[in-house]
């Protein structure tokens, strides 16, 4: 090596850097950008993220693991890999391509929670009473009871039922999820024919300084790298705990004895009760319910709630020290009072518990499959009786 | 686009670089003009709102330097020097002080220094720049545009003319720019999240925790300055400028004399030959010479921003000037241990710059009611949490300031081992800031 190479070697390995920088930017697709699925297939684009929640007719079919270990700077075990298959239809909800071309039971609303961000598609709400209970059922994820009274597929396709799973947290304080208006708007989703006639119109390559400025520190390969050499030397130096009790933002807690791991504000307050949530707040949620359900009944429809105790909870909690009268057992008396249709899952997940079977996912906010199935099979139960006892 | 951000290391430099290289190896007279060109695009990546009246000043300012190159009247060449100084002086001051912070110009008030230091030297020399484009890309040259160093045209007309780029140069600024981008990223950015998240609980916070919020405030706003410094004075000269140095370890000052020597050096410079020497230096009588001193430092304080707490500044490293000047002249020695005379200089400067974090009386107030607690524990265990994370850069901060030192990187010669470490220390740090928000430069709020 002679002195003029010595006086560049770190000019050279800059331009390495650039030229690598660059290459992977335009070569190398799909990018592993992602600590889940969600991610990869979730809409980012400017123009239509807020109608359409996912990139229309993608697919993933991959490995995942919770979203909680990357607040906590963990690295993910072997046994918290998942693999997971997500699907996204011609609108970009999480569907089967097709499945509005036949009449639907089932609209299921709400957050990630009823999209099953933590589930693979045969495991969400939907997807287990489509397939196992021959409930057609059509997610709907991100939308609300008023998106679906004016979308035009379900004015055309009217379902039975609106299923709204949520935690109870969710329920009580999220009114926009189920307040209804009577309104004569209409809206007209469009359909795609493929995922690539979509990112043409509405995701293009970015083409202002600004826009591609964000673009490529998003899909930075050595951000990626830099991301996970920096995560890797944590996990090797320290114990999981030791990186939890180290970290400056307490935005996590860890339990070393169950491996759990919490959201830090949910476990301060395990029990929405303790958070400030009274019964006047299940009374006002409940009016407003029965304002939705009265509405929903001109066209036939039925509101059906699922309240889930919060993960701090059913699995952060010595739930022997909780009082009797909580605001989700008098949630659920109060539903069953004013006959709106509620799914109760409080009892058996806490008989789930009692036998140290969890019911969310160690390493995610989001319940697991367990619970998708308790509400599955109950909804199920609920429209079966149903149609014994129509005429 | 700042020149610690993912885009602009890893996109718009090294192209920038490339190409740039590239056409002056082999068409040398076209350099200038894409020179030019990649610095407005520099320049307007921040905004377009005020380019338009920059791009305005620019060239009148050019116009007029002409004027005054070319004529005779010494009368004409006065006033049309003072026509730019005053146009350029009201443009800043009009963002300054009239205009909503929100459109000051990013750098105004390095462009408008410059900008005069030109004009003045172009009245004095009749050597201006031979071509509006020469003009253009020295004016608007993007390392130091923002932020300084302030250059003057004398420093940079034979490169702007005519320069190689030649493998040492090579070596010098990308050493430059590693040592820049350590100090920024590695140490100023770790410091500031600890010392953010103090300063925003001063209210809860103990006295003991207001105290390493201001130190840790004062090795920031010095990495922090020092680093872009460096960047700056590295990137030029991968494009074959040499800028003067700006800092050399004023945290080693004795006095505040030398303090002022040592920081910020092309501004102490520029504020000595336009505002000091004009104002009659020393030669008037050691009563005249103070008021000269205190003028300058009020000027220094009020070039940094229009909040009461900067002329305060302003007027109290004036005063301290001052008294220096009047112990000096009166033969008044303290015979104490250099290292003490360090210790109380670091400890008064690292006082006086909580008025630039801080920046209201009220809050200086908070502060003052903080530290007269008494109380010398931690508030949090979330607090003690940051300490041990951000331990490393505070101890690296120290090392720098009172061991290593802008002169030993100067004197880093090119060898096998250099670049290796150099080439590792690059590439890490890079890694490192791509992991995390960009904290801007402190100085770029003036």
């Amino acid at each position: 090596m002679n002195k003029k190479h010595i006086m560049l070697m770190p000019f050279i390995i800059y331009c390495m850097m650039f030229l690598f920088e660059v290459l992977t930017l335009f070569l190398y697709f799909p990018k592993p950008m992602y600590f889940r699925a969600w991610e990869y297939v979730s809409n980012y684009s400017d123009k239509d993220a807020g109608t359409t929640p996912f990139k229309p007719l993608i697919t993933y079919d991959g490995e995942m693991y919770g979203d909680l270990l990357r607040y906590a700077s963990f690295t993910p075990l072997p046994r918290e890999y998942r693999r997971q298959v997500f699907i996204a239809d011609e609108w970009g909800f999480r569907n089967e391509p097709k499945l509005l071309n036949n009449p639907i039971t089932v609209v299921t609303i709400g957050s990630s929670f009823s999209g099953g961000a933590a589930e693979t598609q045969d495991m969400t709400i939907s997807g287990l009473l489509t397939r196992e209970y021959n409930i057609p059922t059509y997610s709907f994820t991100s939308q609300n009871v008023q998106n679906v009274w004016e979308d035009r597929r379900f004015i055309d396709n009217t379902p039975k039922y609106i299923l709204l799973p949520d935690t109870v947290d969710g329920i009580i304080r999220s009114y926009w999820n189920y307040a209804l208006s009577e309104t004569d708007i209409v809206v007209t989703r469009k359909s795609w024919s493929s995922r690539y006639e979509w990112q043409k119109e509405m995701d293009p390559f970015p083409r202002t300084y600004e826009s591609f400025a964000k673009y490529a520190k998003r899909f930075s390969m050595l951000r990626q790298l830099a991301f996970d050499i920096r995560l890797h030397i944590l996990n090797t130096l320290l114990s999981r705990n030791q990186i939890t009790s180290l970290s400056t933002e307490q935005v996590v807690s860890y339990d070393e004895d169950t491996g759990q791991l919490y959201f830090q504000k949910e476990l301060d307050y395990p029990v929405i009760d303790t958070g400030g949530v009274t019964t006047d707040d299940v009374k006002q949620a409940i009016a407003v319910m029965r304002q939705t359900q009265q509405l929903l009944d001109t066209r036939g429809i039925k509101l059906i709630i699922a309240a889930v105790p919060t993960k701090a909870h059913i699995q952060g909690t010595d739930l022997s020290t909780l009082p009797d009268n909580l605001v989700i057992t008098h949630l659920e008396k109060r539903m069953k009072e004013e006959g709106i249709l509620y799914i109760s899952v409080y009892d058996d997940l806490v008989s789930y518990r009692n036998n140290n079977v969890d019911v969310y996912y160690n390493d995610d906010t989001h319940w697991n499959e367990k619970t998708n199935k308790l509400i599955a099979e109950k909804v199920a139960r609920i429209i079966r009786e149903s149609l014994e006892t129509s005429p | 686009m700042i020149t610690t951000e993912h885009f602009f290391l890893l996109y718009f430099f090294p192209s920038f670089i490339l190409i740039y290289l590239t056409i002056l190896r082999y068409r040398q007279h076209s350099a200038n003009f894409f020179l030019a060109i990649a610095s407005c695009v520099f320049y307007v990546s921040f905004g377009t709102e005020t380019a338009p009246l920059l791009l305005t000043s620019l060239v009148l300012d050019y116009v007029i330097s002409i004027g005054i190159t070319k004529s005779h009247s010494k009368t004409i060449r006065r006033m049309l020097t003072v026509l730019v100084i005053v146009e350029n002086l009201g443009i800043l001051g009009y963002f300054k002080y009239v205009a909503s912070p929100s459109l000051f110009p990013l750098g105004l008030s390095f462009i408008t220094f410059q900008r005069i230091s030109y004009i003045i030297d172009n009245y004095k020399t009749k050597k201006g720049a031979r071509s509006f484009l020469e003009f253009m890309t020295y004016a608007t040259l993007f390392p130091h545009i923002i932020a300084g160093p302030i250059v003057r045209f004398s420093e940079l007309v034979n490169t702007l003319r005519k320069r190689v780029v030649t493998p040492i140069d090579i070596f010098q600024g990308m050493k430059l720019v590693t040592v820049g981008l350590f100090l920024k990223i590695i140490i100023a950015d770790r410091l500031f999240v600890y010392e953010d998240y103090l300063f925003s609980h001063l209210s809860t916070g103990t006295s003991l925790e207001a105290v390493i919020a201001s130190l840790f405030f004062s090795f920031r706003i010095y990495t922090d300055f020092s680093g872009y410094s460096f960047m700056a004075i590295g990137l030029a000269r991968l494009m074959g400028f040499i800028y003067p140095e700006n800092f050399n370890s004023p945290y080693m000052s004795s006095s505040f004399t030398e303090f002022w020597k040592r920081w910020n050096i092309t501004l102490s410079r520029w504020l000595r030959d336009y505002v000091y020497i004009p104002l009659g230096g020393s030669r008037n009588g050691a009563g005249k010479t103070y008021i000269n001193l205190f003028i300058t430092m009020t000027v220094a304080g009020a070039w940094h921003g229009d909040g009461l707490v900067f002329l305060i500044w302003g007027v109290l490293h004036g005063s301290a000037l001052v008294i220096e000047r009047i112990a000096a002249n009166h033969r008044i020695r303290i015979s104490w241990p250099i290292a003490i005379k360090r210790t109380i200089v670091f400890v008064l400067v690292s006082i006086l710059w909580i008025t630039f974090k801080v920046q209201s009386i009220d809050q200086v107030a908070e502060l003052i009611a903080n530290l007269k607690q008494g109380t010398f524990s931690f508030s949090s265990a979330v607090s003690i949490n940051y300490l041990l994370w951000a331990s490393p850069s505070i101890i690296l901060a120290a090392v720098w300031s009172f061991l290593i030192g802008e002169q030993k990187i100067s004197s880093l010669k090119p060898s096998l081992s250099a670049s290796i470490i150099l080439s590792i220390i690059f590439a890490a740090t890079i890694l490192y800031s791509l992991r995390q928000q960009s904290v801007p430069f402190i100085y770029f709020q003036f």
